[in-house]
């Protein structure tokens, strides 16, 4: 008897292709785990990660099924992504759809600040923001997928590493290299970043 | 500047198995057609 644990990933979405529907359960087994935590550390809601988690699978098993999959990438990276782009489907959704009400103890008012309030900070608010954006343009692309990852998506360096599908150590030198160039720019631009 | 954060117990957790078993049972009733105009189409034979 062959033990699943010793078959590839990559085996197990070839058979499952061919038809083996077993080798899908094996392929879920497998990863469960990895990916629930992935989704649930992102939006913090047990009933969210299982409709987020069941979606990311419906779309793996349409794909596989349609013969959409192409071995470029490893299978789990390539699942994580779709998670983490259902992920921010979500959060966009959310964000449509605010869903505060006004209580005797809470009024949305309280947590909610008028942004037309000072002008003058806004537009240099926006300044730095355009310059930081600039800044991160003109990253080299692998130290920018890192640096967007875990400053803007808030992605621990071991997510960073299983999206990109480098180690630990190549993510953070990365991330270093990219803090290094960003001081770097902002001293050749002489820009500042102070509000 | 936090660069490497460590996370906590929800690592551990895992979907319902019923989450699991609907998904086994949502692909083996899938099936996906192709139509002589190379357009695909999916049934759900539940």
């Amino acid at each position: 008897m062959v033990r699943t644990n010793s078959i590839s990933d990559s085996k197990l979405v070839k058979d499952y292709i061919n038809g083996s529907e077993a080798s899908l359960a094996v392929l879920i087994n497998r990863h469960q785990q990895r990916l629930f935590s992935f989704i649930y550390s992102k939006v913090q809601d047990k009933v969210i990660t299982e409709d987020i988690f069941q979606d990311t699978f419906i779309k793996v098993i349409r794909t596989l099924k349609k013969g959409n999959y192409n071995e470029e990438g490893k299978f789990l990276p390539w699942v994580m992504r779709i998670a983490h782009n259902l992920v921010i489907d979500y959060f966009r959704k959310n964000n449509r759809m605010p869903k505060f009400k006004n209580t005797d103890e809470f009024d949305i008012f309280s947590v909610i600040n008028d942004g037309n309030l000072n002008a003058e900070k806004q537009i240099i608010q926006e300044q730095i923001y355009h310059d930081v954006r600039g800044i991160i343009n003109e990253l080299p692309n692998e130290q920018k997928e890192v640096l967007v990852m875990r400053m803007y998506k808030d992605m621990s360096f071991k997510e960073i590493s299983e999206n990109t599908g480098v180690s630990i150590n190549t993510a953070l030198g990365r991330m270093r290299y990219a803090l290094i160039n960003m001081r770097k720019l902002i001293e050749k631009h002489k820009i500042i970043l102070v509000n | 500047m936090q660069l490497y954060s460590k996370k906590s117990s929800y690592l551990q957790m895992q979907p319902q198995k019923e989450t699991i078993q609907f998904l086994i049972n949502f692909s083996k009733s899938f099936q996906v057609v192709k139509t002589k105009s190379k357009d695909f189409i999916e049934l759900n034979l539940n």
